[in-house]
């Protein structure tokens, strides 16, 4: 990250800004749609963050943090827009019809079904953590530093999560009732 | 029934697919509120640059009053006592450079396992800034994570610190630390002034 664009927009440069948006906009998104799994909520969130970033850039004091500092802010835009699913998501997803498949067609969609459905049970709180060590390959020290936790918490958090979605997978691989009759 | 492994690289897998880009028009709405919203003036030296200054000044005089004071206190105080009284009191460099030295020496003992160099456990609680008065099995905890099999071997004060040694059995699903799978290992935690950290 250009720590001179970061100075720049510390100062009020909107075209600075604007550069640093267009940088670090994707990666943002990215890791918002991977935290509330739903589209319009990730930009809505990354919005928000942009806007945030904005808003709070004078107050970065070190404006090498900037990478880790947006992190934050877009992980409490995402608990912002977290609470608004729970009011009214009705946790539905359409798998796209081009996504890549295993060669019988049917488990790889399986767990990827199984792990929407465990991942959608976890807290805002254990899914940063999960994406943030296994998505942007952090080690925990650096997940626990920008979310502003000890790093126990964030191993206790990445456990209960990873338990978790395992549970789900192994769910989906126990047989039916029916196939147990059969 | 899935392992540990195979559950994180799934969902490693998993994670790598979906959106990467993030749609023009939200740039640009974002671009377009620039104007409507106001920056927060930083709470820090650039906002306060000459306030600051002024405290600086202010407190440089101040330092520079009390340690006159103290020369004169000390003068008068060996004045008055006569030759041959020693200051029993060793300065605060020499405390700190002993006390770094001890904790060097304890975290050395832990590594090696050293049982004649370590004190046994004791029963202490330790104030921490945001966790309370912890015990020694729950700082440990505090620094682990409280999934993560480990045993507190050793607890001791030095000086104004407090040292843990833990040592942690299997790290399945880095759920100790990061390093790798049914890794064991042995880490020195010190609490300093209710702040926690591992020694490296």
């Amino acid at each position: 990250m250009d720590t001179d664009l970061v100075t720049r927009a510390q100062r009020g440069d909107e075209e600075a800004f604007a550069s640093l948006a267009v940088a670090a906009g994707d990666r943002l998104h990215a890791v918002a749609h991977r935290i509330l799994r739903d589209l319009h909520l990730a930009e809505d969130a990354t919005q928000q963050a942009l806007l945030a970033i904005w808003r709070d850039l004078p107050q970065l004091r070190d404006p090498a943090r900037f990478d880790a500092w947006s992190y934050r802010l877009l992980v409490r835009a995402c608990y912002a827009e977290g609470r608004k699913e729970r009011t009214w998501s009705p946790h539905l997803r359409l798998l796209d019809s081009d996504e890549p498949m295993q060669a019988d067609g049917s488990s790889t969609v399986i767990d990827r079904d199984q792990l929407e459905r465990g991942f959608r049970r976890l807290s805002i709180d254990h899914r940063a953590v999960v994406v943030l060590h296994h998505y942007l390959d952090w080690p925990l020290e650096r997940v626990a530093d920008v979310l502003g936790i000890p790093p126990g918490t964030a191993r206790s958090r990445l456990h209960h999560a990873m338990r978790g979605l395992r549970a789900a997978l192994d769910a989906d691989a126990r047989p039916t009732t029916r196939e147990v009759a059969q | 029934m899935s392992t540990d492994r195979e559950t994180t690289r799934i969902v490693r897998s998993w994670l790598d697919e979906g959106v990467t880009q993030l749609p023009d028009r939200v740039l640009d709405a974002v671009l377009d509120q620039l104007d409507t919203t106001h920056q927060r003036r930083a709470t820090w030296w650039p906002a306060r640059r000459y306030q600051s200054m002024n405290m600086l000044k202010f407190g440089l005089a101040a330092a520079v009053v009390v340690i006159a004071a103290l020369l004169g206190v000390n003068y008068l105080g060996a004045n008055v006592g006569g030759p041959g009284v020693a200051d029993p009191t060793p300065s605060p460099t020499s405390t700190a450079d002993a006390d770094e030295a001890l904790v060097r020496a304890w975290v050395d003992a832990v590594n090696r396992d050293d049982r004649d160099a370590l004190v046994a456990m004791t029963a202490d609680r330790v104030a921490t800034a945001d966790r309370g008065d912890l015990t020694p099995d729950e700082v440990a905890s505090y620094v682990l994570g409280a999934w993560c099999p480990m045993t507190v071997n050793d607890v001791e004060r030095v000086g104004d610190a407090f040292l843990v040694g833990a040592r942690f059995r299997d790290n399945a699903d880095s759920s100790c630390t990061d390093a790798a799978p049914g890794t064991t290992g042995t880490i020195v935690i010190e609490v300093r002034d209710g702040k926690v950290s591992r020694i490296p």
